[in-house]
């Protein structure tokens, strides 16, 4: 089975220029007054290393020590600063209340849906009231959808390729609605692009903590 | 691992807070450490400047231990005999 330490040696899993979407919450968390912004998942850190430019204080965040690596050296290359942390995202070493944000692109449905409840559970406990989560899922309509060996419902597991053994899970509109209920959906769009005979079929969701979960 | 991070960590498990941090090595940042949990005693060690916080399922024992015996001088002996996930009481 791969582990995220080894796939994430390729190239292609560490892109340098920050997604169209943080990109697009940069403005709003600077309308908002921002301070600490999580990047939950942070990879190779292309994020990390976006929002510590941005001049938030940013935190990256991940389970693979080759991500983290990565992060810290392209922090260096730019002379920015951030805070680094090795931890699993359904169990986070964090306070209560404590980020302005929390981003995470790409990478909460690599496990099943048990886990992806614990981890918008943790994610909501350590927003702010007000504070903004920004996150994305495959949906059941994605090309991708049943390929694999499938672990559950909606759930599959690559059988080869440089993500073997890497869990994927998609979702639908009934089960984004349950997954969010303690959160107040500020955006949902479900983003689909042919590419070649292909359907990437991705939602993206902003969701707000609500006040009165402090 | 900044120093200042301290200020917001918690334990993973029991989201104790504040946790108590043994800092080994120290260059501009904790270069190596160990950050305990009084609440549980669980420690999690902090190896070229990044804290490892993770749960007991995720560690891993022959990685853990030695780290704990390099640095045995400095750590606390309750750390020691009763830390978890692992500790030396049987050493």
């Amino acid at each position: 089975m791969a582990e995220w330490n080894d796939i994430l040696v390729y190239p292609e899993y560490s892109p340098e220029k920050p997604d169209r979407l943080v990109i697009e919450i940069v403005k709003l968390l600077k309308k908002r007054k921002a301070v600490k912004v999580l990047d939950l998942g942070c990879g190779a850190g292309r994020h990390v290393v976006y929002m510590a430019l941005q001049a938030f204080e940013a935190y990256g965040a991940d389970i693979s020590e080759t991500g983290l690596k990565k992060t810290k050296e392209r922090l260096k290359e730019n002379s920015l600063k951030a805070f680094l942390v090795k931890c699993d995202m359904k169990a986070l070493p964090f306070i209560d209340n404590c980020f302005d944000a929390t981003i995470c692109l790409n990478t909460i449905y690599h496990q099943r849906l048990s886990g992806i409840r614990q981890t918008i559970s943790e994610v909501h406990r350590i927003l702010r009231e007000n504070g903004l989560f920004l996150v994305n899922f495959h949906s059941e309509r994605s090309h991708r959808y049943g390929e694999g060996i499938k672990v559950e419902e909606n759930t599959f597991m690559d059988r080869s390729g440089p993500e073997k053994g890497v869990l994927h899970h998609f979702v639908n509109q009934k089960e984004l609605e349950q997954l969010f209920q303690n959160f107040r959906i500020v955006e949902k769009r479900l983003n689909e692009k042919k590419v070649k005979n292909y359907l990437r079929s991705l939602w993206e969701i902003l969701a707000e903590k609500p006040k009165g979960f402090g | 691992m900044k120093r200042k991070l301290m200020e917001i960590l918690a334990c993973p498990i029991d989201k104790h807070h504040p946790l108590e941090l043994h800092v080994f090595e120290e260059k501009e940042e904790v270069v190596e450490g160990l950050i305990v949990c009084p609440k549980c005693l669980r420690w999690y060690p902090i190896r070229d400047e990044i804290p490892e916080m993770l749960p007991d399922e995720l560690r891993k024992e022959r990685e853990d231990l030695p780290f704990l015996k390099k640095w045995k001088e400095k750590i606390p002996e309750k750390i020691l005999r009763e830390g978890k996930p692992f500790n030396l009481k049987k050493e």
